[in-house]
């Protein structure tokens, strides 16, 4: 009797402007670095192709369905940030905040900046990055997250267990077969010596929706709500974790495609098969743990080689990812909430993946994903690596300041320490010129 | 039966002025390889260039050629010859000094040689023929574009025509000769298949020209690493500090005047640069005259002229080799600086630029993105290291070989 366990993920990251060296520069850094009518652009897009369109249509099931149709969501700070700033966008959270009193739809937490923040060695700021989440999920949505899901489902023994002791139940990842070796995805499993419970995602059934839906290729196609129901209904095991964008729906597979016909018709066909149920994430990981995985290296649910070099794969992105680091530490030495702020966003992933170059590895010229119209990920770099640059050297003008001033503080308070500025010669000059007018 | 081909050029090394040259140099030697005959047909000077293999014969022309088979006296020129100089005479505008420098470029004396050059080459050919029994001729650029329409029509065979530019290349669009371009289109129209040097100039003589798609292939220039890797190190030249790159013909095509308007904010922000201007053309006293007056003559060295030999030196004290071209068909010397594995900015308006990814795109008018690239390259280590690597790596899978290969599966296409 395997339980669907369907979770969807919904982010837009904060685009850069085009920075150059030559500008004049303004006092705002986040005006500065951030292209907002970028984004606003394709925000609304993306909210009228998909966001506003599949959000009503699942509300609409859950409700048809109500207790059997369930799903789990996470949702980026940067999204939520965007979406309160436009009309599309407040109507949009409305929806979410509806889904959520229908009790059907649980909330996952992940990091606020969609970030890589959990690959630094210090994880100071990836635990508060999380923290920023709950408490935004709890203001909106007013629930408590209790699994966790890293940006791109990144997973290590190290990250599980920095997760394990911030208090989830649980947490997803990929379940690919060089990490899971003989073991079915179909099962909850628990990290390496540890208690906290995973859920891998079944990529095969998840890709048949997220990635080739609409793939005329594909022998399969085109892929109906029933074939598919029945595709489920016959898999081994305890759960069935379908895990995929949000963006699926309209975005990836446009409207023409079926893809939400195709959506309205699954819970019903599903929950016609006898063997079939819907669960949430934690209702999921009610299942007894089977096994530990171990898995000592960086896990994603990206691209073929399911690790993190889609972000980290050249040099230019790990020079990116240093510096990132490099203006952390100098970033938390100043406790600036507006320039932590700043510092965040231009973590979100998004910017380091603008600059992969794995596709020219098969021959492919200028075959790259790339929102910022026809720049090369070299472009993508410089851009970055300029708006780096001067966050960094902001900062150190900011250090600089603030050392001043201790400095100032210190050689003053080290003067009283050691002198009776009463007694000084220069105070009893003063004080004898004073007395004899 | 191995194929014969007339191929009408108009420079082959040691006499060369740009990459056509260079072109026909190592496609008839790669042809030669391959078992083609190849007679190439060029203008005749003091020394007869040596042949790049024993299948490639050079055949010189002037007036001997002929050697009696012809009486001169009976010929004219023919309309083409005087309409050379009715043209000429209608570009003499009392605006002296553009018109001083355009007849540098463009004199009398060479339209005069272009002309009395196609009309003995088309007549040689019909001579040759007749021993020779040739299966196709191909003509490379306008410059031979008359004789080659000509000798296809006299001996019945087909006309491969290559373009390497177009007029509309070679004058930025600015003020393109008439009578060039009705000659250029005259060869896509008769040529029985065109091939062009890049899919830019393959969609510009389409949509100019009038011509299909379908009847033009791309086929990319190639590079000899050989000639152009040098071990040579800045310090053996005595340079410290970084150097960036301009080489090639000071002419409008080139955009020299965008580099140097680019030189100057890169000094704005980083004064210990020094560029490099190398080359020869009209635009030199212009652009001495413009480092003056941006104030930046010191940090700006021209070279003048740099022989083939040396040209490896050039490349290897370069840190960015810049091409801001205006309009460019190939850009060979993007791939030389390649092989040295130097970081290129190549203009977006530039065909090699369509088929690499280890190379950073401007627009040639920016000259503020030129300068924040160039300065990137120079700041961001990891950015010169992977250009560079990458650069060396994407440039070996250019060959002569490959150039001659797909030329000849257009020879191939056209024999049935």
């Amino acid at each position: 009797m395997p339980s669907i366990c369907l979770y969807f993920h919904i982010h837009q990251p904060r685009r850069l402007k085009k920075y150059s060296l030559f500008h004049l520069k303004q006092n705002d850094l986040e005006a500065e670095y951030i292209n907002d009518s970028m984004n606003r652009h394709y925000f609304e897009k993306a909210a009228e192709k998909c966001y506003t369109p599949a959000l009503k249509l699942l509300l609409r099931l859950v409700l048809e369905n109500y207790g059997k149709f369930k799903f789990s969501l996470s949702i980026t700070g940067t999204f939520l940030e965007q979406a309160k700033k436009s009309k599309s966008g407040r109507e949009i959270i409305d929806t979410l905040k509806q889904l959520s009193q229908t009790n059907c739809v649980e909330f996952l937490d992940e990091t606020y900046y969609h970030s890589l923040s959990s690959l630094y060695i210090d994880k100071t700021e990836f635990i508060s990055q999380v923290k920023k989440h709950t408490s935004l999920i709890q203001e909106l949505f007013g629930q408590t997250p209790k699994v966790f899901r890293n940006t791109e489902l990144i997973y290590s023994n190290e990250i599980a267990s920095v997760v394990e002791s911030m208090g989830y139940t649980g947490i997803l990842t990929e379940g690919i077969e060089h990490v899971l070796g003989w073991k079915s995805p179909n099962y909850v499993y628990k990290n390496l010596n540890g208690n906290l419970k995973v859920l891998l995602r079944n990529y095969k059934l998840s890709d048949d929706v997220g990635y080739r839906f609409s793939a005329k290729w594909w022998p399969d196609w085109p892929l109906t709500a029933d074939k598919y129901a029945s595709w489920l209904s016959s898999t081994q095991g305890d759960i069935i974790n379908l895990f995929m964008d949000f963006e699926t729906f309209g975005e990836h597979h446009w409207k023409g495609t079926g893809i939400f016909d195709f959506l309205a018709h699954f819970p019903k066909e599903a929950l016609n098969c006898q063997n079939l149920s819907f669960k949430t994430v934690s209702e999921t990981l009610q299942n007894e743990a089977k096994d530990q995985i171990d898995v000592p290296y960086n896990l994603s649910w990206a691209d073929m080689e399911r690790d993190v070099s889609a972000w980290l794969g050249n040099k230019l992105q790990a020079a990116c990812f240093f510096k990132l680091q490099q203006i952390g530490e100098k970033t938390s030495q100043l406790n600036n909430e507006n320039l932590s702020h700043v510092f965040r966003l231009l973590q979100t992933s998004d910017h380091l993946y603008y600059i992969c170059t794995k596709s020219w590895a098969d021959g492919d010229v200028h075959k790259h994903f790339s929102p910022y119209k026809e720049n090369t990920p070299y472009d993508n770099f410089i851009n970055y690596m300029n708006i780096l640059r001067d966050f960094e050297m902001h900062l150190d003008q900011k250090l600089l300041e603030k050392e001043k001033e201790q400095n100032t503080i210190y050689s003053f308070q080290k003067m009283l320490k050691t002198k009776n500025i009463f007694e000084s010669a220069s105070f009893s000059a003063l004080a004898a010129s004073r007395r004899s007018p | 039966m191995a194929l014969k081909i007339a191929m009408l050029g108009w420079e082959f090394p040691p006499f060369i002025s740009g990459g056509l040259g260079v072109h026909c140099f190592e496609l008839t030697k790669a042809l030669g390889q391959r078992g083609v005959l190849v007679d190439f047909y060029m203008p005749k000077s003091q020394t007869v260039p040596e042949s790049p293999h024993p299948n490639v014969k050079i055949i010189p022309v002037d007036y001997s050629s002929f050697e009696g088979e012809i009486d001169f006296h009976d010929i004219e020129f023919g309309p083409y010859y005087k309409f050379l100089k009715t043209s000429r005479s209608q570009t003499a505008t009392p605006d002296s000094d553009f018109v001083e420098t355009e007849s540098e470029s463009y004199g009398l004396n060479f339209f005069e040689a272009v002309g009395r050059y196609n009309f003995l080459v088309a007549k040689l050919v019909e001579i040759m023929h007749k021993k020779r029994h040739y299966d196709l001729v191909h003509a490379h650029d306008w410059i031979t574009a008359k004789a080659g329409i000509s000798a296809s029509k006299k001996i019945g065979k087909k006309l491969i025509f290559t373009f390497h530019s177009t007029e509309f290349d070679r004058t930025a669009s600015l003020s393109p000769f008439d009578w060039i371009l009705e000659i250029e289109s005259q060869a896509a129209k008769n040529a029985s298949h065109i091939i062009a040097v890049s899919n830019m100039t393959r969609m510009q003589v389409s949509e100019k020209f009038q011509v299909s798609q379908n009847k033009i292939s791309v086929v990319y220039n190639g590079v000899d690493p050989s000639k152009f890797k040098s071990q040579a190190k800045k310090e053996h030249f005595g340079i410290t500090g970084p150097v960036v790159l301009f080489h090639g013909r000071l002419s409008i095509q080139k955009g020299p005047d965008f580099f140097l308007k680019a030189a100057k904010r890169v000094l704005e922000l980083k004064p210990d640069v020094r560029f490099i201007i190398s080359g020869k053309g009209d635009m030199l006293p212009q652009l001495l005259s413009e480092s003056i007056s941006l104030g930046i003559m010191d940090k700006v060295t021209f070279t003048g002229y740099i022989s083939d030999d040396h040209l490896p030196y050039l490349y290897s004290v370069a840190d960015v080799y810049v091409l801001p071209s205006v309009s460019e068909p190939f850009g060979l010397t993007v791939l030389e600086a390649m092989v040295n594995g130097v970081p290129a900015i190549v203009s977006k308006s530039c065909g090699v630029s369509e088929i690499i990814n280890h190379c950073l795109r401007v627009d040639f008018w920016d000259v503020d993105e030129m300068a924040s690239k160039i300065l990137a390259i120079l700041k961001y280590t990891e950015l010169k290291e992977m250009l560079s690597d990458g650069a060396r790596a994407e440039a070996s899978h250019f060959s002569w070989s490959k150039t001659a290969n797909e030329t000849l599966l257009v020879y191939n296409k056209n024999m049935s």
